[in-house]
């Protein structure tokens, strides 16, 4: 088992101080605002334009499991689109590779729909798990996507060789896409054939984004006092090695 | 109360495994009894994930079953489903029983879901070609400096790049302006972005384990 060194712990709990500490100013009605991430602004544009087309929207939830924080993250985007498509009038399609995932995503769409007010127009069979192997879901999600034509995809959550054939598909259809993922092997692909992409620390900005929820766009300020953290310690560590190098070096040893 | 519980299990959960990952292996001469617990908390979480494998069966033959019951226009696709799913099931649970059994799964995974599996991955290689098509267009300086790159690291990987620079001064050979590229421009983008997905996880983590994240559980009035 792996066990955090001194290092490890102190910096865990620099970070969840600012995090929290940004949190509750936020709490207090410290006004926030962030930067417009158009991945996620386009999103309304997107579910908009399959409803002027009549076609519906395709949501794929990655490969991972309820286990997998990107996929948590993916879920609150898929509460979102879920909202916006009850409540135009959109036909919703997911597509699930992990049968851990799929009741959750089963509850999430059933809350969704009920607080729009429009549970009579859920459909639980437009959830569907199609495999938990890797090619075998990319290959039923591709079929899914040219026989039932949709208008727009979103691909949030972790992915990995299936991102191409399924974001190229998506392009053979014609499909608005908006890709979201913090696998960096995936990042290029999805740049190349989605119209937006979020990339690394967007991806776990989009609840926040979205909701507009002030305690959580606090948590977002806290995530940049982390990152400046990191960015000390990394200066700290490069002007350690060179002026002391890298054999008995205590603070690289600390760090470790 | 259906919020408090989630809340209340999320909160123990997410403890007793913060816990297990910031105590140290030895605890006052003591082992840490979280790493004790761990193997038996795992062995919980896979038996309920076994349960949602049977739920993912359920939704398949459910959504096929109503293909073939009113003729939907794929009705053939779904009798093939059922035809593997039935064929499958009797050939694994069978082949404790009967050992020619074996045989047959064997050929079903061996000869059928492996070669099916390859041959989409192999479909990468085609839609390698046409995103890189779209991708390499040169329309702006960006693009231009992005197809320069990535005609020099192609030539650095392949065996061409290095016969027509080997004669060229060594730090202008492709295979070297490749992995210069590679080790540095390509590390730093690289290591950029995965510091700021830690922190992002980190703090999705935090407020998840905290019951702060706005999500399906956590809406007002659930």
């Amino acid at each position: 088992m792996l066990h955090a060194g001194l290092a490890v712990i102190i910096l865990l709990i620099l970070l969840g101080f600012f995090v929290l500490k940004n949190i509750a100013r936020a709490g207090k009605g410290h006004k926030i605002s962030i930067r417009t991430i158009p991945g996620l602004s386009s999103i309304d544009e997107a579910i908009g334009r399959a409803t002027e087309m009549g076609k519906p929207v395709l949501f794929c939830t990655g490969l991972c499991g309820v286990d997998d924080i990107a996929t948590l993250n993916a879920l609150s985007v898929l509460q979102y689109v879920a909202k916006r498509t009850a409540k135009f009038g959109t036909r919703l399609l997911i597509s699930v590779a992990n049968p851990t995932l799929y009741p959750v995503v089963e509850e999430i769409c059933r809350q969704a729909y009920a607080t729009e007010g429009k549970s009579e127009e859920f459909n639980a069979q437009d959830i569907r798990f199609f495999s938990d192997d890797q090619f075998a879901w990319a290959s039923a999600t591709v079929g899914l996507m040219h026989r039932e034509k949709v208008a727009s995809n979103f691909f949030f959550g972790s992915f990995a060789a299936e991102s191409l054939i399924l974001a190229e598909s998506g392009q053979q259809v014609r499909a608005v896409q908006i890709a979201s993922t913090p696998d960096f092997g995936q990042i290029p692909f999805f740049i190349c054939t989605c119209d937006y992409t979020l990339i690394g620390e967007e991806h776990y900005a989009a609840s926040a984004y979205l909701s507009r929820e002030p305690m959580l766009l606090g948590s977002l300020v806290g995530q940049d006092a982390g990152k400046i953290i990191i960015l000390v310690i990394l200066l700290l560590g490069v002007i350690s090695v060179t002026i002391w190098g890298g054999k008995g070096n205590w603070l690289l040893e600390f760090l470790k | 109360m259906r919020r408090g519980i989630i809340i209340i299990t999320t909160f123990i959960g997410g403890l007793f495994f913060f816990l297990e990952f910031v105590l140290p292996e030895q605890w006052f001469g003591n082992p840490n009894i979280f790493s004790e617990w761990m193997p038996t908390v795992n062995n919980f979480l896979m038996i309920v994930g076994s349960f949602a494998v049977g739920i993912g069966v359920i939704n398949l033959v459910a959504v096929h079953g109503q293909q073939i019951t009113k003729k939907g226009p794929a009705w053939i696709n779904s009798a093939g489903f059922f035809t593997g799913l039935i064929l499958m099931l009797l050939f694994g649970f069978g082949q404790d029983v009967f050992p020619v059994f074996k045989t047959g799964f064997n050929f079903l995974f061996q000869y059928m879901v492996v070669p099916l599996g390859a041959t989409i991955f192999s479909l990468l290689a085609f839609y390698i070609v046409s995103a890189a098509y779209r991708a390499f267009k040169i329309k702006t300086t960006d693009a231009m400096l992005m197809t320069l790159t990535a005609f020099i690291v192609i030539l650095g990987q392949v065996p061409f790049g290095n016969l027509i620079s080997q004669s060229w001064p060594h730090f202008l050979q492709f295979p070297c302006l490749s992995a210069w590229i590679m080790n540095n421009l390509n590390s730093a983008a690289s290591r950029g972005v995965l510091f700021g997905s830690a922190v992002g996880a980190l703090a999705i983590s935090l407020r998840i384990w905290l019951s702060l994240e706005k999500g399906s559980f956590f809406e007002k009035g659930s």
